[in-house]
């Protein structure tokens, strides 16, 4: 069965969605088999693939009955990564969609379904502390939380923090925090510099891993395209969700407790 | 460096959660049915196209429902149906739920209402009507009359476009058969 990975925030623009797309990419890319689920009823993953909204049935489909896993579930043209679309949601039917995705029995299925087979199940879910979050939460192994540095993020971390917290106490006493994902970071200036300083020396958890603000995602987006899928040059940044992928992956060994199980080995000489 | 303009209560708080939401154990592959509040059978995937089975365990003991609002969404998950509705004894829509129409389903559930009266004439030897289910060309009505005594009686109606189907029927009058006083 799978490892299922919420990415939550309770502010948007913090990059979650770029984020988890990219790194569903990455991981898939490295032969984990995938898949990302877009939980938001605005289908934000569908509008970062520049996708219409009603392009894809998905999600809402099988949370209202209509369809099974396998109906919408789309196969990327990378082997081990598929899609799980938000479907074909009309925008007065979100209250319906979140109480359905906030159903025990309907989570279990779903994530039963989708963990079949699969390494990863990464929920991006919409900004926000709702039911759709707290739902995400309750039914993932980890939660990554894309940290953006600017002030205002940094002051509404404890929020998600919370909500988190809350969670694993009430309702999944499993779910740990993966990490704090430093994003759209600029170290030259100032005032994205002084956060991460107060990020790194008053958090714990904050991945070494930062994904700094920069065009090639603009780009990526304006093609449709996750950033390692542009022509040309690999961008840097595609490399950084490579990194992010094996930091991920210690950090799970780690919290799972099964570090030093494969991970040791005889003192040897060097001369 | 100059430290951010972040309460610092705040980030001591903050600060803690990271730490005790990191403690080692957890972050268990698999989700199980004690992870969650309301332990429930899964039901079977079906990969036809066939009616789906209820998510909701139907024959699981009634919950402690509150308000007509949360009774709705509990049964709308259940029935699958676009939008419920309930009327009171007098003809008034008293909540809603799902996909609503922008005049609340009161005509529909005045006339509903007015309607199941009328049809309990059609047999009065075989009891009260209980429920109907009416197929229109763009959608399906269903309703369920539940009483508290003879003279007040509450419509509940699904507009959807699957029927309800005995065993839900039974599900959510058992349900709200339980639940009335606390309704009401």
């Amino acid at each position: 069965m799978a490892y299922v990975i919420s990415l939550a925030t309770s502010k948007g623009g913090t990059g979650k969605t770029t984020t988890a797309l990219n790194l569903a990419v990455a991981m898939a890319e490295k032969g984990r088999r995938t898949v990302l689920v877009d939980l938001d009823p605005q289908g934000s993953v569908g509008l970062s693939l520049a996708k219409g909204e009603t392009e894809w049935p998905g999600l809402a489909e099988f949370l209202l009955g209509s369809a099974t896993i396998e109906q919408v579930i789309v196969q990327t043209k990378v082997s081990t990564l598929a899609l799980l679309p938000r479907g074909r949601l009309d925008p007065v039917e979100t209250r319906e969609y979140e109480i359905l995705l906030n159903s025990p029995a309907r989570a279990l299925e779903l994530i039963g379904e989708l963990s079949r087979d699969r390494d990863y199940v990464i929920l991006d879910c919409p900004s926000g502390l709702g039911l759709i979050t707290r739902a995400a939460l309750a039914m993932s192994s980890f939660v990554l939380v894309p940290l953006q540095a600017e002030p205002l993020a940094l002051r509404s971390i404890g929020q998600i923090l919370r909500v988190i917290d809350h969670v694993q106490k009430q309702e999944n006493p499993a779910l740990r925090l993966l990490g704090i994902l430093p994003t759209m970071v600029e170290l030259r200036r100032d005032t994205s510099l002084n956060v991460m300083g107060t990020v790194w020396s008053e958090l714990s958890g904050v991945l070494e891993t930062i994904i700094p603000r920069a065009e090639a995602f603009a780009r990526a987006s304006e093609l449709g395209l996750p950033v390692s899928f542009m022509g040309g040059r690999i961008p840097p940044e595609a490399r950084r969700f490579e990194l992010l992928v094996d930091e991920i992956e210690r950090v799970i060994a780690d919290l799972s407790g099964t570090t030093g199980e494969t991970d040791e080995t005889l003192q040897r000489q060097l001369v | 460096m100059r430290r951010c303009s972040v309460n610092s209560s705040d980030l001591g708080r903050a600060g803690e959660l990271t730490r005790r939401l990191r403690q080692p154990g957890g972050g268990q592959a698999l989700l199980t049915p004690e992870l969650l509040r309301h332990p429930a059978q899964p039901p079977a995937v079906t990969p036809t196209p066939a009616p789906p089975s209820p998510v909701v365990d139907l024959h699981a003991p009634p919950l402690e429902l509150e308000s007509w609002e949360v009774f709705l969404a509990w049964s709308l998950e259940l029935c699958r149906a676009r939008a419920g509705f309930v009327v009171d004894p007098q003809g008034f829509v008293v909540a809603t739920r799902g996909n609503v129409p922008t005049d609340h389903f009161d005509g529909l559930g005045a006339e509903l209402a007015y309607a199941m009266e009328q049809l309990d004439r059609i047999d009065t030897e075989a009891g009260s009507l209980l429920s109907i289910e009416l197929q229109f060309a763009s959608r399906r009505l269903m309703a369920m009359r539940v009483s508290r005594d003879s003279d007040s009686s509450f419509v509940i109606g699904y507009v959807g476009s699957r029927p309800l189907g005995d065993e839900v029927r039974n599900a959510i009058a058992r349900q709200v058969a339980h639940s009335l006083d606390r309704l009401i």
